[in-house]
């Protein structure tokens, strides 16, 4: 089986802003037009930031390509749906823009694309079409601090099995069940 | 020649309000929050619509005919009204789908082939289902009410009445609380989540429903001899079911504070002056006043100022209830730490104008039923198999 | 001969085995055509169908290694991993975004209004050309050609001295003054180094890294570098008033008080003097540690001595007496006594001992008053960075309390005490090039890198006549333009830089250009700067030309290449600079630009190309022949690849196998130039000279920098509206105190300028009390031509606005922090 995941490790992040463009680049057209629901870019990745403890920290936040997405649970037509490769895509010919899956996404990963009248979220076309190719998503490929990681969990060998065996991480919201594939790495 | 100039401007009402819902649809916008304007109004249509037809089955299932029999010379009014006011909620919900005609997509898939599908985990998919059922056994009772007056045979078939009457109360109240836990089982918003809502919607439908019939009832009951009916009947149905609906709410409330995830949407909620004036104020305390009055000095104008008060309040708290824990959904939803701060949202032009365009069809809608169907006592089908 | 591919290859990350597999099938075949236009030949399949092209960025000054992505529709930015040094951040992410901004400078502009009214109208190419040309003329005529001036950024910074030497001007002024003028003089006077990439840290290889006012928002290279390094265990700590990006990751943040890093720095010298923690035998041998300082400062010489010669001498403990510096066998790091000379004795200390004594007087808990950083912080700190054997980084932007130089001078003194210096993981000498210069001045002519030599220059920069140790200092320029001293400037060219967010002194900036008689400005976005030109010409964007250059930000001798992969959009009428500026002094004075073979068939801006390619191949003559290369090969490999790489790094040559460009050839800790100049020869911590230091519970410092969210260019997208923010950050403790909520509107008044403007507050973690901190080049841009939905960019503050205007003398470094009142 294939279980397809990401990593992003915050002790590394320096908050460059790379993968947060580039995924607006490469997905969107670098597309100026306001990403309306979160107030931001068009792009999948949002940055939140933590600014009233003792120390500052940063979340990067984007889909979680969950194994047991709400998104998938509520959306009337089977638009949204896991894919053989443990991604969550929505299948545009399908959705009816109801919206249903922006509300139940305990993490806000979806945003919406008015032109398209339909809810967006990572991975866009470009990145999909890069992997299919054995290529990295393109927030991974930019990242210049090593603090990105993409593969298969399910492969020993893969880069981000070996690196998160060597990794504390975190999940987010993991007890809400819906078994994230986003690996937030604290440290070594 | 009275007639004639109301069904004229019936159409034209009906005209005006497609044009402007077009022009809405024509011009909408991404929202900051994904279920905007259209969806507690959409939400507030459909509890008046089921609420109603709750209400009615005090006639139809349980047999209530009122002191003097005056539930059956309204009974076929509130019959189509139930019916007619489920059209404002569609027209809302589907001119905010990606095309109107895309909701198929819920049970015909068409890519590689034709193929039946249906997600019986989506609550989406089962208001879907619902709706058609709700739409089809009301038209059913309706068609049968018409008919009873030509024919002596269907009226005398009381268990088909009976049959068809349970069906529509079935299907109302399964409606309605699904469509509270379309909400309630959302465990991303914690202020929705939990198997209050069903109880919650089906309470607010009743009380919504009740006092949108008597509304509409009240302009005809002068010339029907049942204003005193009227007035108490509602009136009765708000002395109960407001307390009721209190009660809910204030559990709710109370088990909000307790988690707070769910507190973080309450407390906008609470800290707005409109939770008092309208929530409070105009939903329960001043409506159940004035119904009590009404029911023990059979007033109609208390009644159906109670009744106002409780049409316009009973949106504001749905849409309170739909709009503000959206709002805060990120910023608990992480934990806590978020602190990515609420969301301001404020319905866009064009939500507002397919929302008002739907209420203006429906009015037209309205008016064309009493015009065209025969809905009094004493009217005939003559043509058309239902039409006067 | 294969091309050496320098394969930097993030091991953890399996990504690259797309791109390098396609990149190393498609350059199996040895290119050997000779390759001249733009083909298809340097785009690159990889096994998804997209085309890559290596280009290098231009939206900082670093030059970072990038792919330009063609797949389908789709067009994006990718770093170039085989690159020496590889990308990327957001900021040519946001590339396509530059290109098709809508507030593109589109077509030449006049002015009609007055200057600082922004009123222009549109003329063509050759109207604003010989209409500018022909002023420039009568500026050269009426003042001499000396009166017109250029300044600069990193654009062009390589083809202007061609330029300016054509025209018979010496005065290119560039952004130094307020971004590494310090550092420069300090690494000229410590290790007879240059900017700021001449000399950096191994990162790959280092052990433990200190940030000072350094935040390596750029290169990424030296991100990704850093990045092997820190899998290794090293530690990074970052001193800096505010957390800059890098402090999200794990780092040990050191909130330090504005202005008073010397402070903390000369402590670590201190403790690490006390403690015995120093690389004795490394500054004994290749440092000017040991050396005999008199009295009053100098050093003694044999000629004090009354002997031949004027070598410096030194205790030398195996002989028991004076010897010259270098010939002693054991010469004495810390040493004082008596010398007989011919006029008695003289007391004598080694510059070791003057070190001590000077960090003597910042004890851990002195500094810790001045700085804010607990005493056993620093203790702490300069026991590990001497035992792990760390560095410090050199410094790059860095011009904000006007102290700098000594800043600076520490840490490469710190660099040395540890015996740190050209070391495998320490701070090391950039292996040269060997990049040509566009013109290098000889004694009575200018040799060009086109072939033709030009007539010398006769009058000197004015900048470099007030502060003779600056790399460039703008402020000097604007006193020539409104005293006439030490010449009169009449005109002033400013190309792809803005001197409002870059230079500190708002008001002076503003009366220099009423005052001009010729403004021209050559950018590519509506600067504030735009405003006040006279001609304003449009300018391609780094996508839209070819460039070539050497590798900065490698220690590796490398020349990097960008190729040209879209043409301007539709409605954008942009030439490249170069041309505009040829055809400027072609139309002005044909005979000088035909000394260079720059000829009226150039007028058509189509034949450019052509001229462009004749630079290129002398380029490319002089590198083959200085690397004994072919030159086919370096160029195929610049185009299909995007560099060459010359010579990979080899530690330990200097100062150990050659000597350095100081004085004495050695380190010098003991700086002889600073004596020379009259400055303090070793470094001391002085209050910070830039503005008055804030009193009142309501008077704060306001800092200023960047993080990899701000460029000049980069503040323009749509991307910077979200990704910087244009607020002023303020601590939460002083947040409560001052009774301000995050997003709250209030006023800042500057202290020594009296200036103010409003700005929204962000309250956070990332800023000590006592301190704001808002971004540079971001807020408050103020072009009438900013407009619609780009009004995000008039909103903040342009921390220059309030900043004193405060010049080092003899450095010129500048100061841009301020400090400011807040109004509710």
């Amino acid at each position: 089986m294939t279980r397809l995941a990401f990593l992003w490790d915050q002790s590394r992040c320096i908050s460059c802003g790379a993968c947060i463009a580039a995924c607006n680049a490469a997905n969107y057209g670098s597309s100026t037009a306001p990403n309306v629901s979160w107030n931001w870019l068009r792009t999948n990745i949002r940055r939140i930031e933590l600014s009233n403890g003792p120390r500052p920290m940063l979340y990067l936040l984007q889909c979680q390509h969950c194994e047991n997405p709400p998104c998938v649970t509520v959306c009337p037509t089977g638009a949204s749906y896991r894919d053989r490769d443990g991604l969550v895509k929505i299948n545009y010919d399908l959705c009816i823009g109801c919206r249903y899956c922006m509300v139940a996404c305990p993490y806000d990963a979806r945003w919406f694309n008015e032109s398209m009248w339909a809810p967006v979220k990572c991975m866009g076309e470009e990145c999909q079409a890069r992997i299919a190719k054995g290529e990295q998503p393109v927030c991974v490929a930019v990242c210049p601090a090593g603090a990105r990681g993409f593969g298969d969990l399910d492969d020993p060998g893969s880069s981000i099995s070996r690196r998160l065996a060597e990794s504390r991480y975190v999940k987010l919201l993991d007890n809400m069940g819906t078994r994230p594939k986003y690996f937030v790495v604290v440290g070594p | 020649m009275r007639r004639r100039l109301a069904l004229a401007s019936a159409a034209a009402l009906l005209i005006a309000g497609a044009v402007l819902a077009w022009m809405g649809y024509a011009g909408r916008s991404a929202e900051e929050i994904p279920w905007g304007l259209l969806v507690p109004g959409y939400v507030f249509f459909a509890l008046m619509a089921t609420g109603s037809s709750i209400v009615n089955s005090i006639y139809t299932v349980f047999g209530y005919r009122g002191p003097n029999g005056e539930y059956e010379k309204i009974i076929k009014l509130g019959v189509w009204f139930s019916l007619i006011t489920i059209v404002p909620a569609w027209i809302m919900i589907l001119l905010d789908l990606r095309s109107p005609l895309s909701a198929t997509n819920i049970f015909i898939h068409t890519q590689g082939g034709l193929s039946l599908f249906f997600q019986y985990r989506s609550g989406i998919t089962w208001m879907a289902t619902l709706y058609a059922l709700f739409a089809l056994t009301l038209l059913v009772e309706l068609v049968y009410f018409i008919r009873s007056e030509a024919s002596e045979r269907l009226r005398s078939m009381k268990s088909a009445e009976l049959a068809i009457a349970l069906a529509v109360l079935v299907v109302t109240v399964v409606l309605d609380s699904n469509l509270g836990q379309v909400f309630g089982n959302v465990a991303a918003v914690p202020a929705w989540y939990g198997p209050h809502m069903a109880l919650y919607f089906i309470a607010s439908a009743i009380v919504i429903g009740a006092t949108g019939q008597a509304l509409f009832i009240s302009a005809f009951a002068g010339g029907l001899g049942v204003r005193e009916f009227v007035a108490r009947y509602y009136s009765r149905i708000l002395m109960i079911g407001l307390p009721v609906l209190a009660f809910i709410k204030g559990w709710m409330a109370i088990s909000a504070w307790y988690n707070p995830a769910s507190w973080e949407a309450y407390s906008l909620i609470l800290s707005s002056p409109n939770f008092y004036i309208f929530e409070i104020g105009l939903l329960l305390l001043v409506p159940f006043l004035l119904a009590t009055f009404a029911y023990y000095k059979r007033s109609l104008a208390m009644a159906l100022l109670a009744a106002a008060l409780v049409v316009v309040a009973g949106f504001v708290d749905k849409y309170d209830l739909i709009i503000e824990p959206q709002t805060a959904h990120i910023s608990y939803s992480l934990g806590g730490w978020a602190g990515v701060g609420s969301i301001h949202y404020a319905p866009a032009p064009s939500q507002m104008e397919i929302a008002i365009g739907s209420v203006l069809a429906y009015a037209a809608l309205l008016v064309l039923g009493v015009l065209l169907l025969p809905l009094k006592p004493g009217e005939r089908p003559r043509t058309l198999y239902i039409f006067k | 001969m294969i091309p050496v591919s320098h394969l930097k290859i993030n091991r953890r990350d399996l990504v690259k085995l797309g791109v390098t597999v396609g990149l190393a099938s498609a350059l199996g075949a040895p290119i050997v055509k000779l390759v001249m236009s733009q083909s298809a030949q340097r785009e690159v399949a990889a096994p998804s169908g997209a085309r890559y092209i290596p280009i290098f960025c231009s939206a900082c000054g670093s030059k970072c290694g990038l792919y330009f992505v063609r797949n389908g529709d789709a067009m994006y930015i990718l770093p170039n991993p085989s690159h020496p040094q590889p990308g990327m951040c957001a900021r040519p992410a946001a590339a396509v975004q530059m290109w098709g901004h809508p507030l593109r400078l589109r077509k030449p502009l006049k002015r009609v209004g007055q200057r600082g009214e922004g009123k222009f109208q549109e003329v063509d190419w050759d109207t604003a050309l010989n209409e500018a040309a022909a002023k420039l003329k009568e500026v050269a005529d009426r003042y001499g050609p000396q009166a017109i001036a250029f300044t600069r950024h990193d654009h062009l910074s390589w083809h202007l001295p061609l330029i300016a030497s054509l025209m018979g001007t010496p005065n290119v002024i560039g952004h130094e003054g307020t971004c590494h003028d310090a550092s420069t003089a300090a690494r000229q006077a410590v290790l007879g180094a240059g900017g700021p990439p001449a000399v950096d840290p191994d990162y790959a290889n280092l052990n433990y890294l200190i940030l000072v006012g350094r935040n390596l928002d750029a290169a990424m290279g030296s991100v990704r570098a850093l990045a092997r390094a820190r899998e290794a265990g090293a530690k990074i700590v970052v001193v800096d008033p505010r957390a800059p990006n890098i402090a999200f990751s794990s780092v040990e943040w050191i909130p330090i008080v504005p202005g008073t890093d010397a402070a903390f720095l000369l402590s670590m010298i201190n403790v690490i003097i006390g403690e015995g923690l120093y690389d004795a035998a490394f500054l004994k041998g290749y440092t000017n540690a040991p050396m005999l300082i008199k009295p009053d400062g100098s050093p003694l010489t044999q000629s004090d001595l009354g002997l031949q010669g004027s070598a410096y001498l030194v205790f030398d403990a195996a002989a028991n007496g004076v010897k010259p510096l270098g010939s002693a066998a054991d010469p004495a790091l810390d040493y004082e006594g008596d010398v007989e000379t011919p006029s008695g004795p003289v007391h004598v200390k080694t510059a070791f001992r003057l070190l001590a004594e000077r960090a003597a007087k910042y004890p851990p808990d002195k500094a810790a008053q001045i700085t804010g950083v607990p005493a056993d912080t620093i203790t702490r700190i300069a026991r590990e960075f001497a035992t792990r054997r760390g560095v410090v980084e050199d410094g790059w932007y860095a011009a904000k309390n006007g102290n700098e130089f000594d800043v600076y001078r520490s840490i490469l003194i710190l660099n040395a005490l540890v015996g740190n210096i050209d070391k495998r993981g320490g701070l090391c000498f950039q292996e040269p090039a060997k990049f040509p210069n566009s013109c290098t001045p000889g004694a009575d002519r200018i040799d060009t890198i086109l072939g033709a030599s030009l007539p010398p220059l006769k009058a000197k920069r004015v900048d470099l006549l007030k502060y003779p140790l600056a790399v460039s200092s703008f402020d000097a320029l604007l006193d020539a333009v409104l005293t006439g001293q030490p010449y009169p400037i009449k005109a002033l060219i400013i190309v792809g830089t803005a001197p409002f967010h870059r230079d500190v002194n708002t008001g002076k900036l503003k009366e220099a250009l009423r005052r001009l008689d010729l403004v021209i400005t050559i950018d590519i976005f509506p600067q504030d700067h735009v405003d006040w030109s006279d001609y304003v010409f449009p300018d391609l964007m780094f996508l839209e030309r070819s460039e070539v250059s050497p590798a900065p930000w490698t220690l590796d001798a490398a020349v990097v290449y960008s190729n040209k992969v879209l043409d301007p959009p539709p409605g954008v009428d942009a030439r490249h600079a170069l041309w505009t500026l040829l055809e400027l002094v072609r139309r002005a004075w044909p005979d000088k630009a035909a000394l260079i073979g720059y000829t009226d068939k150039y007028a058509d801006y189509s034949q450019f190309e052509r001229y462009e390619d004749l630079m290129f191949g002398k380029i490319l003559d002089y590198l083959s022949k200085a690397w004994n290369i072919s030159r086919e090969e370096l160029e195929a490999a610049l185009k299909t690849r995007g560099f060459y790489l010359f010579k990979k790094k080899s530690y330990g040559a200097k100062p150990y196998k050659s000597k350095l460009s100081t004085p004495t050839g050695l380190v010098e800790i003991y700086s002889l130039t600073a004596l020379k100049y009259g400055l303090d020869p070793l470094p001391d911590w002085t209050p910070p000279p830039a503005y008055s230091q804030p009193k009142a519970p309501n008077e704060f410092y306001l800092v200023t920098g960047k993080d990899q969210n701000v460029s000049g260019h980069f503040v323009f997208t749509y991307d910077s509206k979200h990704l910087t923010d244009r607020c002023v950050w303020v601590n939460p403790d002083d947040a409560e105190r001052l009774g301000v909520g995050d997003g709250d509107v209030v006023t800042l008044e500057g202290i020594d300028n009296g200036f103010t403007a409003k700005a929204c507050v962000k309250v956070t973690n990332r800023v000590r009390p006592g301190v704001l901190f808002t971004y540079a080049f971001a807020g408050g841009h103020a072009s009438a031509l900013v407009d619609g939905g780009y009004d995000f960019l008039r909103s903040g503050v342009n921390p220059q606005w309030f900043a004193k205007g405060y010049v080092a003398p003899v450095i010129g470094t500048a100061g841009t922090n301020s400090a400011v009142r807040v109004r509710l």
